[in-house]
């Protein structure tokens, strides 16, 4: 039967070609996607720069803290509070030492948005060395980079402790890439960061880590990276890469695995006369069966390997691709090399390749074998019209359990489309259970499209009605890739815009005042000296929270972290709307603080909480309120805003304005304006402050949805193209039909077009079905979670994937049948 | 019918559809086909003859009666088994399409044998090729054959396995006169010649008269029911029948046993 495989392969490698290519890309896709994503989880093989000419570097360390595991930016307890004094006295007995800090120090004009201080002593562990000038000794010198500033001249520094502040520039160094340093005296860097982030020790590296206990560690060699700022940075990249990769894995690989397994099945089908006439010759369903698995075997080898080398390849337009869309940092690479890293997933890739073409062949084998031998007689290859009734009960299981998800996603938990790995799988459901029930749903879906064309005079709609009724399989073939690809982009990209937009409604309703002060562009904060001077100026009410860390214990003598906000309770009254579920702001004091709800904490409740600084206090939980995963903070009194400088920066991220009632509005905005001259922030309005949020909140959940909408869309119109290429290069016999019936070339051309565009409808009228169940899912979901949420469709996005896919199905289909025809008007002038 | 008859259809019909819709498109027919006869069946379109033959050579399943091929009822084996018998004792030629594209002409006339898990015997498949005037056409592709080449090539095939009887389905019906003809020769030949493969049998259906007239008899069929039977007919004598097949009271049989 092999031979009888081969031949075939030979001779129908239209059909064959369609699978091949099928069965390439999405192999290639699923490579590509899995080596990235092992490459992006890998640690970054990047070398040390900071402390590239230190022998060891001393780092606070805590070995219960997997850093993986908690947000980013947030340090450990141990690294928030530094390294202690004593650690550093014991270390200094074993030779010399350099502390170093990294702290916010960011030029209020002419700076990038990335400017970090240091003392100027560790500056030289790092390669840098003077260019001109001096090192700086008094407090208000400073060394940059040159091309920052020149040697003597005087600039504004913005420190979280001081605000803005005037330094001399005493000296400068020689740029770098990996960091845009402020190198200050050592005593001033003390002052403006207690912190101390790392220890260089120059004493022998043995008796160094003898002396480090536990709540250290001591890097050396290519581990210094570790003490990089960047290393944190590369993480946090990366971060977006990691959690991106595996939605657009499952995406794109359900998807490939779908249309693989149907084009196989469609090539199948489109052989029916062949398996017939093999029947007649003699042929059992078992050898029919037999000869089936071993052409899907052949073309699987051929088309997964040559998927998973063309995958290879295309690691690197990927990471071109998820660079340029800012999900992946500008250096991310990927090394095509024989490690597990590369070959795991390449051989995954293989394998599902292989197996999505043996599985959608011996589905389809199993009803060919089944073809009776009479039907090769027919004149006409009249197709089965019945969906086999394992398919329709597969089908009806992933309706009923699409449908299911989207009533439990809408009425139960909500939540899960915050999260956009589980959501965005199960946005899938729906749309390839109504793919897998498309034979069925054909046919009604076609009477009801055509009927309005009933009227229409001319011969085209009822030729096309009536070859697209009697081909149903062929139909739902044609049209299950234009459903993918327009209900995919349907769900996704509406539940993207849906979320941001409730999103939006969400922080509005949240914003009780009329103005905010945000820090100037791209930078992360402001000083809270700033929001004092402009809370001095007469008439207005500032309320600046400072973002910190807080450790409550767990339970199981660990310490959780959560994000909170130190802020004047008086102002957090006046300037946000919390939703209080429990409790009243107004018992805030000095001793207590309002948390989040679902924390689990009780109003009453005194909690035990570890401060960044390494402070234990007990706070009394005055209040709780509703909170969306991601917003919940505790809101600490505001005398432990300083605890900012060690867990995170110090800075207030946004501080919220209103005027005393009676003040003269213009005036006091003018001394505003006035107060936060050359300070690094702004005053907003609402309106300016939600948009800006908004643009924010927005950019990374949106280039993730958008970016697997994008690669999903591509494969997709690739398989579009490819399913009509085979549909119509299979067709000759109908062309040659209608010629003989009297249709000119034009004509036929013109029922052809028509088809086409006759099955992209019915894909989009079936992933119009499909996204429905979606968007009610979504819609009720945003109600529950927002309150009133529209669910906002992007018609114009929509619109441009399927008038995409409706020119690649009228392209995938007058392609061949122009050139068919030229092909017959050229034989009928010739000899 | 006697017990010469290699084929037997015994209170033969077949119904299409059920309930109100039920058509009967044949029968009840009996009728025998002997051993080393060439047979035309023929009758107006629509009468049924190729369900006859389709039935009769175990291709489709009739709605009751029985079939008996070479002593074998049809009726008490399996598909598979049928289809396993169906490959060793029958040949079937349609009107087109017979051959696998992807096959040469050797390959294609080889496949039955391939099937049943055989390797062909050296010559043995040229020589089936050589008797229907093939044999140096045994490497080509049927797209590179005429339409009466690739009939041949059907034949050729249907004889590989020395089947009991060969069937075929209007084998002409694709064909102009002089190829028609020359196929019909070689049919003629299968049973006729004095060569070692000569008494075959041979059940033919078509329409036209013409092509009728190279069989040794020829039996007539309408609405599905048997109407009469000429031996040794005539062109003009099938002619003849075939236009007063519309009236009623078909004659008796006449002429020779072939």
């Amino acid at each position: 039967m092999l031979r009888i495989a081969l031949g075939t392969l030979r001779v129908r490698w239209v059909s064959f070609l369609g699978t091949v290519v099928a069965l390439v890309l999405a192999v290639a896709q699923l490579t590509a996607l899995g080596v990235v994503l092992m490459s992006a989880a890998e640690p970054a093989q990047r070398p040390p720069h900071r402390f590239a000419r230190a022998p060891a570097v001393v780092l606070p360390a805590d070995p219960h803290w997997d850093s993986a595991q908690h947000d980013l930016g947030v340090r450990s307890p141990a690294a928030a509070r530094g390294l202690s004094a004593r650690l550093i006295r014991d270390v200094s007995a074993t030779g010399t030492t350099v502390v170093d800090r990294a702290f916010y120090a960011q030029f209020a004009d002419g700076g990038t948005k990335k400017q970090v201080g240091h003392p100027w002593p560790v500056a030289e562990f790092g390669g840098y060395a003077l260019r001109d000038g001096r090192a700086p000794r008094a407090a208000n010198e400073i060394v940059v980079p040159s091309g920052r500033a020149r040697t003597g001249e005087s600039v504004t520094v913005l420190t979280a402790a001081d605000g803005p502040g005037r330094y001399t520039v005493v000296g400068t160094v020689t740029p770098v890439g990996w960091e845009d340093a402020v190198f200050f005296a050592a005593a001033e860097a003390e002052r403006l960061s207690p912190r101390v982030d790392a220890l260089v020790a120059l004493g022998p590296v043995e008796r160094v880590r003898a002396l480090v206990p536990d709540t250290a560690e001591v890097l050396t060699g290519a581990g210094r990276h570790r003490a990089d700022a960047d290393a944190a940075d590369d993480r946090e990249a990366l971060d977006n890469t990691l959690t991106l990769l595996p939605v657009m894995a499952a995406v794109a690989g359900t998807t490939a695995v779908f249309v693989v397994a149907s084009t196989f099945a469609f090539a199948v089908v489109q052989r029916r006369r062949e398996i017939a006439l093999l029947r007649t010759v003699g042929a059992t369903g078992r050898q029919v069966r037999r000869m089936v698995r071993a052409e899907a075997l052949l073309v699987g080898c051929l088309a997964s390997s040559l998927g998973g080398a063309l995958g290879l390849l295309g690691t690197r337009p990927l990471t071109g691709l998820l660079i340029a869309m800012d999900v992946a940092p500008p250096w991310f690479a990927v090394e095509i090399s024989a490690r597990p890293g590369v070959l795991a997933p390449l051989g995954a890739a293989v394998l599902t390749g292989l197996l999505v073409a043996l599985c959608g062949a011996v589905a389809a084998a199993r009803r060919a074998s089944r073809v009776r031998p009479v039907e090769a007689l027919r004149e006409d290859t009249a197709e089965d019209t019945a969906v086999p009734p394992g398919r329709a009960a597969l089908g009806l299981v992933g309706l009923a359990g699409g449908a299911g998800t989207a009533c439990w996603i809408g009425f139960a938990a909500p939540r899960t489309v915050l999260s956009p790995t589980a959501y965005v799988v199960s946005l899938l459901v729906p749309v390839v259970a109504v793919a897998a029930l498309a034979p069925l749903l054909v046919g009604p879906v076609v009477r009801m499209l055509t009927r309005p064309l009933r009227r229409l005079r001319g011969p085209a709609a009822l030729v096309v009605r009536q070859s697209a009724l009697t081909s149903r399989r062929r139909t739902a073939a044609t049209a299950a890739p234009v459903l993918l690809t327009v209900g995919l982009a349907l769900s996704l990209l509406t539940a993207t815009d849906s979320l941001g937009a409730a999103r939006d409604a969400g922080f509005r309703a949240g914003v009780g005042a009329p103005y905010a002060v945000v820090p100037q562009d791209g930078t992360r904060g402001f000083s809270p000296r700033v929001a004092e001077r402009v809370a001095r100026v007469a008439g207005v009410r500032v309320a600046a929270p400072v973002l910190t860390t807080v450790y409550f214990p767990d339970g199981d003598g660990r310490l959780e972290e959560n994000d909170g906000l130190a802020v004047d309770a008086g102002a957090l009254r006046r300037s946000t709307r919390l939703k209080v579920v429990h409790g009243s702001l107004d018992d805030l004091d000095g001793r207590s603080m309002a948390v989040a709800e679902r924390w689990g904490m009780e109003v009453g409740d005194r909690v035990r909480t570890r401060l960044a600084d390494g402070r234990d206090v007990t706070l009394r939980v005055a209040a709780t309120y509703a909170a969306l995963p991601g917003e919940d903070v505790a809101y600490l009194p505001e005398r432990f805003a300083g605890t900012g400088l060690f867990a995170r920066d110090g800075l207030v991220r946004r501080a919220s304005l209103s005027l005393a009632p009676g003040v003269d509005r213009p005036a006091a905005l003018a001394r505003v304006r006035a107060a936060l001259a050359g300070s690094g922030a702004q005053l907003t309005t609402r309106d300016g402050l939600v948009a800006a949020e908004a643009a924010q909140a927005r950019r990374l959940t949106e280039t993730r949805q958008r970016s697997t909408a994008v690669i999903v869309v591509l494969f997709c119109f690739v398989a579009i193209l490819n399913t009509l290429l085979m549909a119509t290069a299979d067709r000759r016999r109908d062309l040659t039909v209608l010629g003989l019936a009297g249709a000119t070339p034009r004509q036929v051309l013109h029922f052809f077009v028509a088809e086409a565009l006759l099955v992209t409808a019915v894909g989009v009228t079936l992933a119009l079905l499909a996204a429905g169940i979606n968007l009610l899912g979504l819609g009720a979901a945003l109600h529950q979670l927002f309150g009133t949420a529209p669910v906002v469709v992007p018609w114009a996005a929509v619109g441009a994937v399927t008038a995409a896919s409706a020119l690649l199905a009228v392209l995938g289909t007058v392609v061949p049948v122009a050139s068919a025809l030229r092909r017959r008007a050229a034989r009928a002038v010739g000899p | 019918m006697n017990d010469d008859d290699v084929v037997r259809l015994e209170a033969l019909t077949k119904r299409y559809g059920s309930g109100r819709t039920e058509v009967t498109v044949l029968g009840p027919v009996d009728l025998g086909f002997e051993r080393g006869c060439f047979t035309a069946v023929m009758g107006p379109s629509g009468s049924g003859k190729s369900t006859l033959l389709q039935c009769a050579a175990g291709l489709d399943g009739p709605s009751s009666g029985r079939v008996v091929l070479d002593g074998t009822d049809l009726a008490a084996l399996s598909e598979t088994a049928r289809t396993r018998f169906r490959r060793t004792a029958t040949g079937f030629v349609f009107q087109a399409y017979n051959l696998l594209p992807s096959l040469t002409a050797e390959q294609n006339v080889a496949l039955p044998l391939r099937l049943a898990g055989r390797r062909p015997a050296r010559g043995e498949v040229r020589r089936a090729l050589e008797q229907v005037g093939l044999g140096d056409r045994a490497g080509s592709r049927p797209h590179h054959l005429s339409g009466g080449q690739q009939q041949r090539v059907a034949v050729a095939r249907a004889l590989v396995t020395r089947p009991a009887v060969l069937f075929a389905d209007e084998p002409t019906g694709a064909l102009d006169l002089t190829t028609g003809r020359e196929l019909l020769r070689v049919l003629r030949d299968l049973v006729h010649s004095p060569g070692e493969r000569a008494a075959g049998t041979v059940v033919m259906v078509t329409h036209d008269p013409q092509v009728a007239a190279f069989a040794d008899r020829v039996v007539f069929l309408a609405d599905g029911l048997l109407a009469g039977e000429l031996r040794s007919p005539t062109a003009e004598a099938v002619a003849e029948r075939m236009t007063a097949l519309g009236r009623p009271a078909a004659e008796e049989t006449a002429g020779a046993p072939c």
